[in-house]
């Protein structure tokens, strides 16, 4: 059973549509998706949510269909958005009486360890919390109710580097149970790149691509060629170009190219980067 | 399970900061001037601000992001909905505790006949529905912004509304003694607003279950 499967959504905005896609997220694997701000990452997770309505396709996580009658599923997803909606009046010790009263394996033991583990005052009131410290603890609440599957939307935008490690290694630890999956969307690609398996790259309302990290780390490389060497090049093969004053530099599918080339190793981030160029 | 939930998110949020108590207390000094005033007019405030506390809420629920976010746990947009006017009828019933109190307090200083609970109960329930029972599906649909101004709107028509059965109540005070024209309000009033309350409650499930966030 694969945690997420999507097929055919789509949705149609005034001014932005995200074109239909498919994408699969197998069990017990973390996917990053990825695209620039308004790409359409949080429409996508939103649809999955249940927040707004897909004009067309097909949604099912943990092998249940995406639809208004999809309460209980949402038991067992931990959800974390980029704006912790937490009432500004209510404290920790608050929540987790809110908490206790929803979700029905809702562990107060555990979300408590989270608190202290991340040095969270239980009686401030959540209002007058940091940024990292409302993410913290929306985090801490997402992983206190023994989800199967976690999605998060932008969770380390506006965070200084040391919250975002944290809350990378606290993603880490949570995919080590082989039972548990996760979704987390970003428009900062080096976050990601450290825990993904699978990336997904969304630019303009388009999915580019949704491959296993390490298959496109590996089928991937740069390489530097001036425009005749460029012109040689079977067109397939390159993923994306960047032109400079006496070189060019291009992103291209090892396999399609002479072996005279030596490629380097590439990035997700010049991945992305060069594919929405390209785009352009 | 997952309606206690939301309604303990309601209780902490109306505990916070002392509002319930505030308003109690305004109440309070309200029906302490009307009885010092033999002016039971003054008894309809307690219902009505206590009654739109929850309403108020929605607000609050928006700009922290609570009503979007609640939509992520287990809880459906119907059980959000039916928290809010679940907590109008708990105030309601708190504000006609409060009331009746004072009630007693106005008939035995006064020496007063008990029959004007039968007229004051349900003016004073009649009263504090109208807020929420309007308020709540349009904040609830339209959202905070849209929802007030829409509000307001309605507000102007309903002014209108209530001097047409002003005229009414004078026409059936005219054809017969005074007691005609109280009799009337009273019977509209335990009648058409607990009606249009539960018309209110339907609508608004209806209409959240097709917002998007």
């Amino acid at each position: 059973m694969n945690a997420i499967e999507i097929n055919g959504l789509t949705k149609v905005y005034k001014d932005f549509e995200l074109k239909p896609f498919d994408l699969t997220l197998p069990s017990g694997c973390i996917m990053g998706l990825i695209g620039e701000n308004g790409a359409g990452k949080s429409t996508t997770i939103k649809m999955l949510l249940g927040l707004k309505k897909c004009d067309s396709g097909t949604m099912t996580i943990l092998g249940e269909k995406v639809d208004g009658s999809a309460q209980m599923l949402r038991d067992r997803i931990g959800v974390v958005l980029d704006n912790i909606g937490f009432p500004q009046e209510l404290n920790a010790a608050q929540i987790d009486k809110i908490m206790q009263s929803t979700y029905t394996k809702w562990d107060s033991e555990k979300y408590f360890s989270y608190i202290d583990r991340f040095s969270l005052p239980r009686n401030k009131k959540f209002k007058n919390y940091s940024k990292g410290m409302k993410m913290r603890l929306g985090i801490a609440a997402a992983l206190s109710h023994n989800a199967e599957l976690l999605i998060l939307d932008e969770p380390t935008s506006g965070l200084d580097p040391l919250v975002r490690d944290e809350i990378i290694d606290i993603l880490n630890e949570y995919t080590l149970d082989e039972g548990h999956s996760v979704l987390i969307s970003s428009h900062i690609v080096s976050d990601l790149e450290k825990i993904c398996d699978y990336i997904a790259f969304l630019h303009k309302g388009r999915l580019m691509l949704c491959e296993e990290k390490d298959r496109l780390l590996e089928q991937y490389g740069f390489i530097q060629l001036t425009s005749e060497q460029l012109k040689d090049l079977e067109p397939s093969a390159i993923l994306g170009t960047k032109e400079h004053k006496f070189a060019i530099e291009a992103i291209v599918d090892k396999n399609k190219i002479p072996q005279s080339f030596e490629t380097q190793p590439v990035t997700i981030e010049e991945l992305f980067i060069f594919m929405a160029k390209e785009e352009k | 399970m997952i309606m206690k939930g939301l309604l303990v998110k309601e209780r902490y949020s109306l505990l916070s900061g002392g509002k319930i108590l505030y308003l109690l207390v305004f109440g309070l000094a309200f029906g302490i001037l009307g009885i010092v005033t033999r002016s039971t007019f003054f008894f309809v405030y307690m219902g009505f601000m206590l009654a739109m506390l929850p309403y108020s809420s929605l607000a609050g629920d928006e700009l922290s992001g609570w009503e979007s976010y609640s939509l992520t746990m287990p809880c459906t947009r119907g059980q959000y909905v039916s928290s809010k006017y679940v907590m109008t009828l708990i105030m309601l019933a708190i504000s006609t505790a409060a009331t009746s109190l004072l009630l007693v307090i106005y008939c035995l200083i006064y020496h007063e006949s008990f029959e004007i609970f039968t007229h004051m109960l349900p003016i004073c329930i009649g009263t504090s529905l109208a807020m929420p029972t309007l308020g709540l599906p349009l904040m609830l649909w339209l959202g905070n912004e849209k929802g007030k101004v829409v509000l307001v709107l309605i507000g102007c028509l309903a002014g209108v509304l209530m001097s047409f059965v002003a005229g009414l109540s004078r026409t059936a005070t005219s054809s017969g003694t005074p007691e005609n024209g109280i009799r009337f309000i009273t019977t509209l009033m335990l009648v058409v607003p607990p009606v249009l309350f539960f018309i209110s409650w339907f609508a608004a499930v209806k209409l959240f279950e097709r917002r998007e966030f």
